[in-house]
């Protein structure tokens, strides 16, 4: 067996800089911190082979000293930190003083720097941990480092390297995520010979955003504030068809830092559920200012997770600031196809659209027939269909005509284009915000069955029902227990009168069981959630003109319209230029 | 198979038995239409899987004996625009359908007919023939009203338990009753039958009694027969025979739901209490409408209030001496109710605020409603 001994520093270095340094991307990113920490108005960051082979992070911030430089590649040495109580007021990205000793303790490295008000700048090179001695050297002010070859001497870390391709997602992504925030910093982002992002330091935020998100997107962000004691939240947000399963497209920064703290995006998810499709994240960021005194950021070597001193109150700020935001948004709400402003402008189904450039008047393009007009009347030769059913006679006094497809779909025409609804999703939203109201108000209107409805459960089930019992009851929902083995449904919320009690019952018992854990307010929602879409029509179920317009005009009530509780669509808007590009006509 | 017709007649037949083709056919055959020409009259048959329809033409004159199953959607749509008073249907050598009139020529591929043999029952439901004497016999018009009693409360959603989207029908010892449900309002008629012994009960779907009432008026016969048959009711107006399947799944015991006579009874008239309650539901919070009323003696006062928006209230005269009392309802069942009365002059029968409340809306014709009550 061999003897104990102390581990040479150069090892202990490269065993430390597992931690810090994983892969390209995080050398990217501790060096453009750095960038940033030292003032930089420009950075310019320089791969090669997605940074396997090379890394090159240029800026023109304040520089190190000649004589700090041999410093600055030690372990544990910062000029951002100097004692104790500084690290309760972190306001810097870096600041455990391992990056940069990290980095050069696994790579082929090295720094060149010019110091603020210095003649010359200085030079020193570090082989896998070896520093060389500091050498005087030309070069403009600022600092300038090059890390080649990552993790060549360590084999073991080298074969977890992914193809360059995906490094350079990585590490374009991290690129992309600093210049996001840091307004009055330029970025350049350079793979080989192509230039992947560039950002000028006086590109606003508008200007910043649409180079980095892509222009599309960045111009239907909605735009969110909120400002509380000890806490500005600013967020923009995505529209629904930006969502994705992962969080790819949400940012989330803290105090400039770019963070992936699960209970932050447990809170996202919470905030936009009602708006994206169930289990997906819309584009989104989010950035949030904390006094550096109530947060804790060293609980992480990456530093993306972080520990709030007030985690309640900034995880509710989250939740009810994208909610509110979202609901009073444009997307989700008064859009185009909203239901408000249809009605002014209907009936539609004569008009003709805006005819696309260069085919106005053509001789092919006939005005658009009645296609979704009211039917004529019967007559002795035309008898009504025995159900009416497509297409629908508009309602009296209500909005335009509609096509009903499958029992599922309505359409109609709308200024610019065609709106399609569906008819579950618009019901299962109206229920909800309804309901939500009501609570709001204060009691929930129920309505007593004739005959309670009484279910089969087991002895354990009868427990978890009646536990929660009171907490129903909030929702209108009653129930009783009749003996050991059965429960009956007294009362259900009386605008469901679609529902079902058994099925809810069956509901009930799942959600009590999922959410054991859960306080009264978080089961009642998912309570709201389940029976706001039981109590809906469903696709396929016949809607008669009256019943129709009395969910138009419900829907119009709404604060959000967009997108049902489960945050699929309830409305699909076509614009004539969509359907033009249907057709081959442009 | 070969006969000559009325237009207007068989696009009547036609129109009797369309809602019994099948929208979405899983073969082909089921969306079709059987057209038997038998000696001295013509049949005409569609066939879904829950409703059934029959309809018997005797103003005809048949060339040749035979039949064919013809695809139904496109034989009614054709019949709707031919031109020409009378038209001739045959069956070609080559197994075509061939309609002619006038100047219009038709022909419909025949999906089976007479040159085959029989018609096999699993290419097309089998429709039976109601022969016999009948299990109960109504008069039309009292049949009629029972349906529009009863079938405006049904559940308009598939209820796990209770088969509440269709009509309970009992006969029993010459009584007929109907009850339509939802759980949350009953309506329940009684009427004598011209002849039923014994007892009988189906569910009923709404679909065939919509049929029935729809066709059924227009009918030449006074009377109306039910068959219960196996699974299916069958109902014979003159020559239209229309037949359903019966609903499975328990029925609420809706004998106990109907309270036996409360304590505040008011008398009230129907058109002026269904005024105001329109009026008050102007004021009502969207769906879940709630109208409060207020007895008090030989007043009635209906109240909504729609916060955020305002409120109404309104009063009407009634026939009442008892104490004070008021309650909670949706107004949408109160106006269906009063809608489908036969009177003029309705009673409001209450016992407390939580308790169901009776209409008496006509004679043996009884309406509950639950109240709806606020949990805070």
């Amino acid at each position: 067996m061999n003897p104990i001994r102390p581990l040479d520093p150069v090892l202990i270095d490269q065993i430390a800089a597992g931690e810090v340094v994983e892969r390209p991307a995080s050398v990217v990113k501790e060096l453009v911190e750095n960038a940033l920490d030292a003032g930089a108005e420009r950075i310019e960051v320089r791969l090669e082979e997605g940074g396997i082979r090379r890394i090159e992070v240029r800026d023109d911030g304040c520089g190190i000293p000649a004589d700090q430089l041999e410093l600055a590649v030690r372990s544990h040495a910062t000029s951002k930190l100097r004692t104790a109580e500084d690290l309760t007021q972190v306001a810097t990205l870096g600041f455990r003083g391992e990056a940069l000793a990290s980095i050069a303790a696994v790579s082929r490295f090295e720094i060149l720097s010019r110091a603020e008000g210095e003649s010359a700048a200085a030079r020193l090179e570090v082989r896998f941990g070896c520093p060389g001695p500091v050498r005087e050297a030309s070069g403009p002010r600022g600092t300038r480092v090059r890390v080649e070859d990552l993790f060549a001497e360590l084999p073991a870390r080298r074969k977890f390297l992914r193809r360059p391709a995906t490094e350079l997602a990585h590490g374009a992504a991290w690129v992309e995520r600093l210049a996001l925030v840091h307004r009055g910093v330029g970025f350049r982002l350079e793979h080989g010979d192509r230039v992947l992002l560039e950002v000028p330091p006086d590109a606003g935020r508008e200007e910043r955003w649409a180079r980095i998100l892509g222009r599309g997107l960045a111009e239907r962000l909605v735009e969110i504030r909120d400002r509380r004691p000890g806490l500005v939240l600013e967020a923009r947000v995505g529209p629904p068809e930006s969502a994705r399963r992962n969080a790819s497209r949400v940012h989330l920064f803290l105090n400039g830092r770019w963070v992936r703290d699960p209970r932050l995006l447990r809170a996202v998810r919470e905030g936009v559920r009602e708006f994206v499709p169930a289990g997906m994240l819309p584009a989104l960021v989010l950035e949030l200012a904390v006094p550096p005194e109530r947060i804790d950021v060293n609980v992480h070597p990456q530093k993306t997770e972080v520990r709030f001193r007030d985690e309640r109150l900034v995880i509710g700020a989250v939740i009810t600031a994208l909610r509110r935001g979202l609901s009073g948004s444009e997307w989700s709400a008064r859009g185009v196809g909203s239901i408000g402003r249809v009605e002014e402008a209907a009936p539609t189904a004569t008009r003709r659209p805006a005819p696309a450039t260069g085919s106005a008047g053509a001789p092919w393009e006939r005005p658009l027939p009645a296609a979704v007009g009211p039917p004529a009347g019967p007559t002795a030769d035309h008898p009504a269909p025995s159900q009416p059913e497509l297409p629908l006679p508009p309602p009296a006094g209500g909005p335009g005509a509609f096509l009903s497809v499958a029992r599922t779909f309505l359409l109609r025409e709308v200024p610019g284009g065609l709106e399609i609804l569906d008819q579950h999703a618009l019901h299962e939203r109206i229920n909800l915000e309804e309901l939500r109201r009501e609570i709001r108000s204060g009691a929930v209107v129920a309505q007593p069955l004739l005959v309670p409805a009484v279910v089969e459960v087991d002895r354990v089930e009868l427990d978890l029902l009646l536990a929660r019992a009171e907490d129903f009851r909030r929702l209108g929902v009653e129930l009783e227990a009749l003996g050991p083995g059965s429960i009956a449904v007294r009362s259900v919320p009386a605008r469901l009168t679609r529902l079902d009690p058994e099925g809810l019952v069956r509901d009930l018992l799942e959600i009590a069981g999922e959410q054991r854990e859960a306080g009264p307010e978080a089961l009642q929602e998912e309570v709201l959630h389940r029976m706001a879409c039981r109590g809906a029509v469903m696709a396929g179920d016949h809607l008669d003109a009256e019943a129709l317009a009395d969910l138009l005009r419900r829907g119009a009530d709404l604060p959000q319209d967009r997108t049902c509780a489960h945050g699929r669509p309830v409305r699909v808007f076509l614009s004539v230029a969509d359907l033009e590009r249907a057709f081959h006509r442009r | 198979m070969k006969f000559l017709i009325d237009r207007t007649a068989f696009r009547d037949a036609l129109q009797r038995v369309e809602m019994a083709i099948d929208r979405k056919p899983s073969r082909p055959e089921l969306g079709g239409v059987l057209v038997e020409a038998v000696n001295d009259h013509l049949i005409v048959v569609a066939s879904d899987l829950d409703i059934a329809v029959r309809y018997r033409l005797d103003q005809v004159q048949i060339e040749e004996p035979g039949w064919a199953l013809v695809p139904g959607r496109e034989l009614v749509d054709v019949f709707r625009d031919i031109e020409a008073d009378a038209v001739s249907l045959a069956l070609t050598d080559k197994g075509q359908f061939e309609i002619h009139g006038g100047e219009d020529h038709c022909f419909l591929v025949s999906m089976e007919n007479s040159s085959q043999g029989a018609l096999e029952p699993e290419r097309f439901p089998e429709v039976p023939a109601l022969a016999g004497e009948a299990d109960v016999t109504l008069e039309k018009d009292v049949f009629m009203q029972m349906v529009n009693s009863t079938r405006f409360a049904t559940s308009r959603v598939h209820e796990t338990r209770f088969a509440t989207e269709g009509v309970l029908f009992e006969v029993q010892d010459g009584e007929a009753t109907m009850v339509g449900t939802d759980g949350r309002r009953l309506a329940v008629i009684r009427r004598s039958a011209v002849r039923g012994e014994g007892r009988r009960r189906a569910v009923l779907l709404p679909k065939m009694l919509d049929q029935i009432v729809r066709f059924g008026q227009d009918e030449p016969a006074d009377l109306i027969e039910v068959f219960f048959l196996n699974n299916r009711v069958g109902f014979r107006i003159g020559n239209l025979e229309s037949f359903g399947r019966v609903l499975e799944g328990e029925f609420p015991n809706y004998g106990n739901v109907i309270p036996q006579g409360g304590k505040h009874v008011v008398r009230a008239h129907r058109e002026a209490m269904s005024r105001k309650l329109k009026l008050a539901s102007h004021l009502t919070q969207d769906a879940a409408a709630v109208v409060r009323i207020a007895v008090s003696p030989d007043a009635m006062e209906i109240s909504a209030e729609h916060e955020g928006r305002g409120r109404a209230a309104s009063k009407i005269e009634v026939d009442y001496t008892g104490s004070g009392l008021t309650a909670a309802f949706n107004p949408v069942y109160l106006l269906d109710g009063l809608r489908a009365a036969h009177a003029e002059q309705v009673e409001l029968q209450m016992e407390e605020p939580t308790r169901p409340a009776k209409m008496v809306l006509g004679e043996d014709y009884e309406y509950v409603v639950m109240p709806l009550s606020t949990f805070a």
